[in-house]
């Protein structure tokens, strides 16, 4: 029988929510300062997709660390990532592969009930060219998120600011606003595959493309998903389950990359 | 006439000078890593005004430096963060919601995309990315148009084409032949998309050295080369030295403060790290050969 830990982190649970997904073969990709993307691709390549290839889009690498010891470190622009590198590219060489790129995560400020993402703020005003909160910008996810075949959206709060029903702009382009919109404008790939939070994960009705609540994270009650969510909670058939919480398997070779404890941070 | 090839060696103060007033200038590197900091620190010197400052695809804050010391009114970035260290660049987003500076909104691709249209000899170049988002409504510049071969919606990036390229690299010759040790980043489309390349190398070294390893020459003619020692601090250095984590912090934390409305730590910073050093050896002494060294041990150790 499976062993399963109630000892574990937020941050833990999202990363093995993703690795589960993840399928052997597969080209995954992360920008910078995202600790959650990377640890699940190494534990992804550790237990059941030894071929995956990571991408660091920070150090422009292309990592595998299948097989051998690895540390995860802050930043995907850390120059000691060069350790599970075995090959490397241009920055700007990064827009030759999206088009075969299998999942790439996709953060934000914002993010919508179709999707959408906002890294680039909220109250701008074109007359006075000034913004009431300015985020770090749509970086190279505005190119992504119209070209690999889906997005790993994630964000580390959960809250109605965070998760809200419009965003004030799109960085990067869920299903924009509904049915067709994505295929009328030519863009590239399926969209959104996920929302995950600390505490739910969302995916998307295939007709209506709006998010609906897929599995609620270990312990978390569906009333308080509901008060904290700015969109209307959908669920399939009126019920939700829990995502599974990590095995004891999966949280030792997590805790292995994770040296530093970033993830429990 | 003379048979003898140019030296293109010049001292940080005359490569700072050639930057002026008003000009586009393009910084290499990505994010926290190989940045021209000592030209950076003279131009802030030399009261330069009215910049157009391009930042790396994922610029990093260098560029912040550059926005909260008054160089900058225009700024192009797809992205400004201090990666772990902060979100979003403090002074960048002080000067963003005040209006002090222009931002030119952008993505990772089109400013490749618009760097690729100079150095080919186009007035813009396709993309497909920022189809469907918020950009072209946030900047007017950056054009919708429907491609003639599918009758698709695309983006017209319009050339970028800037003045002065700063690229750091790890090593150079005085012909302008630069190494990199590590990543290249975007720094090769930029120098090729730009009108004049400075290129500082922490290390100057033989034109031999460079021939003997000639695959690894990722920057040629450049036409300033400038030796700077540690000349990324305190940003890495790939394949030589890593950030400096505790400076960073404190550069953070000041420019947050500045952010909010306090700026006695801000202009403190600017006093001790960049006004008060004469030089760029002198401010290496103010950081302190023990934490230099620190840093390089961080890539000479961490294979064993």
């Amino acid at each position: 029988m499976t062993q399963h830990t109630g000892d574990f982190s937020e941050k833990e649970m999202m990363a093995v929510f993703f690795t589960r997904d993840m399928k052997d073969g597969e080209i995954v990709c992360s920008g910078a300062n995202t600790e959650i993307c990377f640890a699940s691709c190494f534990l992804a390549q550790k237990m059941h997709a030894p071929n995956l290839i990571l991408t660091l889009g920070a150090n422009c690498f292309y990592c595998n660390v299948s097989d051998r010891d690895c540390t995860l470190y802050p930043s995907s622009g850390d120059y000691r990532n060069i350790q599970w590198a075995e090959s490397r590219y241009q920055h700007p060489d990064i827009f030759n592969f999206l088009p075969r790129a299998d999942h790439w995560f996709v953060g934000g400020n914002e993010v919508d009930k179709y999707g959408n993402t906002n890294m680039m703020g909220v109250g701008y005003d074109p007359v006075t060219r000034r913004w009431k909160f300015r985020g770090p910008g749509g970086v190279g996810i505005i190119d992504v998120s119209a070209l690999v075949k889906d997005n790993y959206v994630f964000v580390m709060r959960h809250d109605r600011r965070t998760l809200v029903d419009k965003v004030e702009y799109i960085s990067a382009v869920g299903f924009i606003d509904g049915p067709g919109a994505r295929e009328r404008l030519g863009l590239l790939g399926n969209g959104p595959r996920y929302i995950a939070t600390p505490k739910a994960v969302f995916d998307f009705h295939p007709e209506t493309k709006r998010a609906r609540l897929f599995k609620l994270m270990p312990g978390v009650s569906l009333d308080w998903v509901v008060k904290n969510t700015g969109f209307e909670i959908v669920m399939p058939g009126g019920k939700v389950g829990e995502v599974e919480p990590p095995t004891l398997e999966e949280i030792t070779i997590l805790r292995s990359i994770d040296k530093l404890g970033l993830c429990r941070k | 006439m003379s048979s003898k090839r140019k030296e293109k060696l010049v001292s940080v103060e005359e490569a700072a000078r050639v930057i002026k007033d008003g000009m586009t200038i393009i910084v290499g590197g990505l994010l926290s890593v190989n940045h021209s900091m000592a030209i950076i620190r003279q131009i802030i010197k030399n009261g330069t005004k009215d910049l157009t400052v391009i930042g790396a695809a994922s610029t990093g804050l260098e560029v912040d430096l550059l926005i909260g010391s008054g160089c900058t009114r225009v700024v192009n970035t797809s992205y400004l963060s201090g990666e772990h260290f902060i979100g979003v660049g403090p002074c960048f987003r002080r000067a963003v919601e005040k209006g002090e500076v222009e931002l030119w909104e952008q993505s990772e691709g089109g400013l490749y995309s618009g760097l690729r249209a100079t150095a080919i000899g186009l007035p813009f170049m396709p993309i497909r990315g920022g189809i469907g988002t918020s950009l072209t409504e946030l900047n007017p510049e950056i054009k919708v148009f429907n491609d003639p071969i599918k009758g698709e919606p695309l983006i017209a990036v319009p050339a970028i084409k800037p003045d002065v390229a700063l690229i750091h690299v790890q090593r150079a010759d005085v012909y302008g032949n630069g190494q990199h040790l590590g990543g290249i980043h975007g720094d090769r489309l930029m120098a090729e998309a730009s009108d004049t390349v400075i290129l500082t190398a922490d290390r100057i070294v033989s034109n031999e050295v460079i021939r003997q390893n000639m695959y690894m020459t990722t920057i040629a003619n450049a036409e300033y080369v400038v030796e700077t020692p540690f000349g990324s601090h305190p940003f890495a250095s790939q394949g030589m030295y890593a950030e400096d984590e505790e400076h960073l912090a404190e550069y953070v934390a000041a420019a947050e403060k500045h952010r909010q409305g306090d700026s006695t730590d801000f202009k403190k910073y600017l006093d001790k790290y960049v006004y008060d050093p004469p030089t760029h050896e002198d401010y290496l002494e103010v950081i302190g050969l023990k934490k230099l060294l620190a840093l390089q041990r961080v890539y000479d150790y961490f294979l064993t």
